[in-house]
């Protein structure tokens, strides 16, 4: 009867230990996913614009984490969640990176731009003028060129938008565009081609 | 007082005329005008954007014969010597080697 009772005060003393433990882990899990979801959310505006694929990717982790913990998984989703912090800051320092060379894309984009329009607005005038064209251009090559011109200037006012309004990297994406259309315009009127628009 | 004779079969040192040649050969002028080819690739060619045109003038080139290659219309010319006003004083007189922006 004694050893039956002492056998009773053990059990649920490993009981209580049990249960002490599984609740401290619950708690560090709660915590370590407090503080993944905060780091996550501190980066998303910022990471969204810049490297979607990333803050997507860090997303999903946390859902699988916050999955762990809601099957009472707690060490699974305590180390899950733990890394995922470690992992938003790699992050931040690629999307730094990469508006850095946005930006310097942008710049240079913005001083190259406008000195190509205005060679082609210039010859585009003096032609319009002309009485004949020259030689290596054709009436509709011409045309051609002035309605490229057109769009090229309609497109270069929505890539400032978009820069204005902080989207960087559509800002570019239409930049390139304007360039690339510059470039077949230049082509069309037998102008050069400067070298920074060739690469 | 020292003096010098001519002497017509005198011949210049060679460093002394490849060094005459190198500065002609930049486009200045003995009188100090003219336009510096090295000045024009400056110009056209230091900045990676620029999409600016340039005409080297060969002999027989007028700027009526100009415009009628670019622009397709000779009667066009003042736009070329407005254009290079700074280095053409009259639009008649263009030299062989002037680096002419075409607008």
């Amino acid at each position: 009867m004694r050893k039956f009772g002492l056998l009773l005060v053990l059990m649920i003393v490993a009981v209580g230990l049990i249960l002490t433990g599984c609740s401290k882990a619950k708690g560090q899990a709660e915590t370590a996913l407090k503080a993944a979801e905060q780091a996550i959310s501190a980066a998303k505006p910022e990471a969204e614009k810049f490297v979607p694929d990333q803050i997507k990717a860090l997303e999903a982790a946390l859902s699988g984490a916050k999955e762990k913990f809601g099957k009472k998984d707690y060490s699974a989703a305590l180390s899950d969640a733990q890394a995922i912090p470690g992992k938003v800051k790699d992050m931040v320092a690629s999307l730094n990176a990469k508006k850095d060379e946005l930006t310097k894309t942008w710049t240079d984009l913005d001083q190259g731009i406008p000195k190509m329009m205005e060679a082609i607005k210039s010859r585009v005038g003096i032609l319009s003028q002309s009485k004949k064209l020259p030689a290596n251009l054709t009436k509709e090559k011409f045309e051609e060129a002035k309605s490229g011109l057109d769009s090229a200037l309609k497109e270069w006012e929505t890539a400032k938008e978009s820069f204005k309004g902080g989207m960087l990297g559509e800002a570019v994406t239409k930049a390139n565009a304007v360039k690339e259309k510059a470039v077949q315009v230049l082509e069309l009127l037998g102008m050069p081609v400067p070298a920074a628009a060739k690469s | 007082m020292m003096r010098i004779k001519y002497d017509p079969g005198l011949k210049w040192p060679q460093s002394l005329a490849s060094a005459y040649e190198r500065y002609v050969g930049e486009g200045i002028e003995k009188g100090g005008k003219g336009v510096s080819e090295k000045g024009e690739k400056e110009k056209g060619g230091s900045d990676s954007w620029s999409a600016e045109q340039f005409h080297e003038v060969k002999k027989g080139d007028t700027l009526w014969k100009i415009a009628e290659q670019y622009y397709g219309d000779g009667s066009l010319y003042m736009k070329i010597f407005e254009a290079n006003r700074n280095i053409l004083k009259d639009p008649n007189l263009i030299k062989v080697g002037q680096k002419l922006r075409i607008p």
